[in-house]
């Protein structure tokens, strides 16, 4: 990275990642502390699978952990003051990339992807089943009641619900100079909340909506999850076009960003 | 080169820190100087690309300074008079940081160290403040940026600092380099300043190049008021003065009492005298 000053001022992927120079020991003491955070849940998680105990109570509180620590990665963006930042000889775009690279793909591959490697190794070892497979079955929950494309649904309402949160802190984070992580928790807890209730507010009107034109849907939930899945498109449609507004508006800010005394 | 365009900028709150500002900065070392709240740190952010103006520009070495393009920046560096670095010694962050700006100086760095009698590799969290003013003036003037901003580089500097501080700036800075200096106390780096930009409520008063001023004026101390003084203060047995300098040579001047002048009721007189020749006043 020793020619970073020789660039032009077109668009660089250099430059863009040379931004990670200033938050160098920040970033690594996320990377490290989030890594060690995601193996040792997993662990705890694992054991009081082996030994007994209340392991939903445990995995709950243990994803909770782990998605906080995921969550709250856009905080290593935390400053007091952005005056050498804001002299940084690069591109706006580049620095709302730097930004938007390490908060919603760098750290979730470490976080969750620590967690799930370890589940992988587990298995392969032989030591253990897949988490999810082990409690579903322990707590004899309804497990294949998704057909295999709305899985892959699943799963992209899960990523849209992360990178919403993530952006929403990230936000909060460009903003102020003051209290900066403050702002960036709060933000965390108030984006997990409102896009719960939303969630949990459409998803019971939906599922009583349903219930009322159909009674006999109470003893098939599998059924009743599939009519709600319009439903649940909707709601999630509305939260990645939330995200999308909240990277430009990040963009903008960035752009715009005055650093005052 | 610094061209300033009509350059005005407001806060939210209406509040206008920087009103109309016209002048062209040539190269060398500037004296910037104005009461408490007259905005020069406002106008040193402008310069550096760090506020947005609200009207007018500020062109730096032919480039507008509000596109914030990574060539225009790179020549441009603003030290504000206090900030924190993301390492744990300025030799790291030099290490970082450097990679950005071409012409940053190994050598000089060191000199500028060595100077101030530092190794680069103390904690800058467990310094003092004038501690960490100079780890960052060393870094800052090694930088060799076309432009260089200093905010109260002086600021919580100890004597022998203060004299090793003007031997850097006059060791380490290039004719071609533009130095802007905010400072409260004038007499630190007094001989070296080529020019003096003064602004008062937002409002630049005067902004031009020492010789063109001791052309036109001359700072004296007599035991007596001199005749048809410009301006006057007295001191304990002595009286400092503006006067017209009648032989239009170069003199010395006290850039305390040219701002105490521009700061009174002689304001006026004082810059007619300076932005006009004798024989245009004459005529």
């Amino acid at each position: 990275m020793n020619d970073i000053s020789t660039l032009s001022d077109k668009f660089s992927w250099r430059r863009m990642l040379s931004v990670g120079l200033m938050y160098k020991s920040g970033i690594r003491t996320y990377l490290l502390l989030s890594a060690a955070v995601s193996l040792v849940c997993f662990m705890i998680v694992q054991l009081t699978l082996q030994l007994g105990g209340n392991a939903l109570g445990v995995y709950t509180i243990m994803s909770f952990i782990v998605a906080l620590v995921l969550y709250l990665g856009p905080l290593v963006f935390a400053r007091r003051d952005d005056t050498l930042i804001g002299l940084l000889p690069v591109k706006p775009v580049e620095k709302w990339l730097f930004y938007v690279l390490f908060s919603l793909v760098a750290a979730p591959v470490v976080v969750q992807g620590l967690w799930y490697g370890a589940e992988y190794i587990a298995k392969l070892l032989g030591l253990s089943d897949n988490i999810t497979t082990i409690m579903l079955a322990k707590y004899n929950l309804k497990t294949d009641i998704f057909p295999y494309t709305d899985k892959a649904f699943i799963i992209a309402i899960s990523l849209v619900q992360s990178a919403m949160i993530m952006v929403t802190v990230l936000y909060a984070v460009l903003g102020k100079p003051s209290h900066r992580v403050t702002r960036g928790v709060l933000s965390f807890f108030a984006a997990l909340i409102i896009s719960g209730l939303v969630s949990g507010i459409a998803g019971a009107a939906s599922a009583i909506m349903e219930i009322g034109k159909d009674p006999d849907l109470v003893h098939h939930p599998e059924k009743l999850v599939v009519d709600m899945m319009p439903m649940f498109s909707i709601i999630y449609s509305v939260l990645a076009v939330y995200t999308v507004v909240m990277l430009w508006l990040c963009y903008r800010r960035i752009a715009k960003e005055e650093v005052k005394a | 080169m610094i061209e300033l365009n009509n350059l005005t900028y407001c806060y939210r709150r209406g509040f206008v820190a920087i009103d109309d500002v016209t002048a062209t900065v040539a190269p060398g070392i500037h004296l910037l100087l104005g009461e408490n709240g007259a905005g020069k740190t406002t106008l040193l952010r402008l310069m550096a690309g760090l506020l947005i103006p609200t009207s007018g520009n500020c062109i730096v070495d032919g480039k507008d300074m509000r596109l914030r393009e990574p060539s225009t920046k790179k020549s441009v560096f603003m030290l504000p008079d206090t900030t924190e670095i993301p390492t744990k010694s300025i030799r790291e962050f030099a290490a970082l940081h450097s990679r950005f700006y071409p012409t940053f100086s190994r050598e000089v760095f060191e000199e500028n160290l060595r100077e101030f009698e530092l190794t680069g590799d103390e904690n800058f969290l467990q310094l003092s403040l004038g501690l960490r003013h100079k780890t960052l003036l060393a870094y800052a003037v090694a930088l060799c940026v076309d432009v260089l901003l200093l905010d109260e580089p002086a600021n919580g500097l100890d004597i022998t600092s203060k004299k090793a501080l003007r031997h850097i700036l006059a060791r380490a800075t290039s004719p071609e380099q533009t130095v802007i200096i905010s400072t409260h106390t004038v007499s630190d780096l007094r001989e070296l300043y080529d020019g003096v930009i003064v602004l008062s409520r937002g409002r630049l008063l005067l902004s031009k190049q020492s010789w063109e001023i001791s052309e036109r004026i001359s700072c004296v101390s007599s035991p007596i008021p001199p005749y048809n003084s410009i301006f006057m203060e007295q001191g304990p047995g002595v009286f400092h003065s503006i006067v017209t300098n009648e032989s239009g040579e170069p003199t010395d001047l006290n850039y305390g009492l040219l701002y105490s002048a521009l700061m009174s009721n002689a304001r006026e007189r004082l810059l007619d005298t300076i932005n006009n020749p004798k024989q245009e006043r004459e005529s």
